[in-house]
């Protein structure tokens, strides 16, 4: 089954084909996502998650709120939608 | 804010004799003093009547005598003499600390008497073994907050730039790091491979050519520092392999403890496998070593001032994920200790 990852604000949806994280996918296909570790540490690329869930390959500093993710840290457990 | 049920370290030992030592340790006024059985003792260093610190008094034996109207308290803090009063007041007492010491240090317990256990000071490995020598260190203040010393010491990409002519080489600008973080503190690891080793330790290694090089920081709660440094010729290096026969490995220790929110005591030495006896050798790293951290206090004052002066915001790096989980795990011992309540009902 493909997972899809669909930026919303940039309204487009994409088969997730990455093996690193969601920040670096985003980056692949163009897009500028916030961000200042890359380690899941300082919560910069904090982005709200509409629907789906991510999967935290390195856990991050504090989980952050329900709803959002952090990019730098995670990948898609299914298909998700992002604020992005 | 501290954590208080943990050994920091109060002075060497030879910085502690018959005269009464004031120092302050958590923010703490504390008096040290060697007794008559030579053992070190420490005591709130405030007599309860006009609150001159102890340490402007005298001692008579094992008991310190007020300097102030002389009211005397033994060497567990109960007062024992009150000139001229009818009675002792119950009031009349000092704090009496729990001390320990160990490796030449002199160790001091901050909080519950009560939970003071000796064996959880952290262990030095190698320690009485011949076949190592000892780097006999000191101690210098650094005007900042000991959590800035914390950080430098998982921070091993520092070296590339602030000991450029010491522990550095162009190989530790960028090779990864491994972080583990671990109820009792955070590690942070690296193989640096085939690279030409370090000024600092270039003379001292058994090999010649280029080396194989391990740096891994480990530091425990509350500030306790093991920095592992290991050499070995270049292609016999790696994570899980078994040490080469000439492998050179010094074991940095390094505790820091804060004399408060603003300044930090930092004390170390080193273990080395070579030439354990030579102590022009052991003379040869201490100087080293101390230069060295000295470029380190010009750092982290200057970083403890930025940090308190910011007129912008400062960011989290990648390289600062070992310290900021210690950080984290540090702020929550102390919140749990400031709540016990709160830390049982959760349990
Ligand atoms: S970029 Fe720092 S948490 Fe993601
Ligand atoms: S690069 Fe770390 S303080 Fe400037
Ligand atoms: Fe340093």
């Amino acid at each position: 089954m493909t997972i899809t990852v669909e930026f919303r604000k940039s309204g487009r949806t994409v088969d997730w084909s990455g093996n690193g994280s969601l920040l670096e996918f985003a980056e692949s296909n163009g897009l500028q996502p916030a961000f200042s570790c890359r380690e899941g540490v300082c919560g910069t690329c904090k982005t709200a998650l509409f629907g789906g869930a991510v999967r935290y390959f390195e856990t991050p500093l504090d989980e952050p709120e329900p709803g959002n993710v952090l990019l730098c840290c995670s990948r898609p457990a299914e298909s998700v939608v992002l604020d992005l | 804010m501290f954590l208080k049920n943990a050994w920091y370290v109060a002075a060497w030992d030879h910085e502690v004799s018959c005269a009464l030592t004031g120092t302050t340790i958590l923010g703490e006024e504390v008096v040290l003093f060697r007794k008559t059985d030579g053992t070190v003792a420490a005591l709130e260093n405030a007599c309860p009547h006009r609150k001159l610190p102890l340490s402007m008094g005298r001692l008579k034996g094992d008991d310190v005598e007020c300097g102030y109207h002389g009211l005397t308290f033994d060497c567990a803090g109960a007062c024992i003499k009150a000139p001229g009063a009818a009675r002792i007041p119950p009031a009349a007492k000092v704090r009496a600390y729990p001390v320990e010491e160990r490796y030449g240090l002199v160790w001091i317990w901050m909080g519950d008497a009560a939970k003071a256990d000796p064996s959880a000071i952290v262990p030095v490995a190698n320690w009485g073994d011949p076949a190592w020598g000892v780097n006999r260190g000191e101690s210098m203040v650094v005007e900042c907050n000991y959590l800035y010393v914390t950080d430098n010491l998982l921070d091993p990409s520092h070296v590339a730039w602030v000991h450029q002519t010491s522990f550095g080489t162009a190989a530790c600008e960028d090779a990864p790091l491994e972080t583990t973080v671990e109820p009792t503190g955070v590690t942070v690891a690296r193989w640096m491979m085939d690279s030409p080793p370090a000024p600092f330790y270039a003379p001292f290694l058994p090999f010649s050519g280029n080396c194989d090089r391990k740096q891994q920081y480990e530091v425990r709660y509350p500030a306790q520092a093991i920095i592992k440094a290991i050499f070995v010729p270049a292609g016999t290096g790696g994570e899980g392999r078994s040490l080469h026969g000439d492998a050179f490995v010094m074991d940095s220790y390094n505790f820091m403890t804060p004399i408060d929110e603003n300044r930090t005591r930092y004390f170390w030495f080193q273990m080395r496998n070579v030439a354990p006896a030579d102590e022009k050798i052991s003379e040869q790293f201490a100087v080293s070593v101390r230069d060295a951290f000295a470029e380190d206090r010009v750092i982290l004052q200057a970083v403890h001032w930025g940090m308190a002066n910011k007129r912008s915001p400062n960011l989290d790096l990648h390289i600062d994920k070992g310290p900021l989980h210690f950080r984290r795990g540090i702020a929550k011992l102390i919140a749990a200790e400031q709540a016990p309540e709160v830390a049982l009902v959760a349990e």
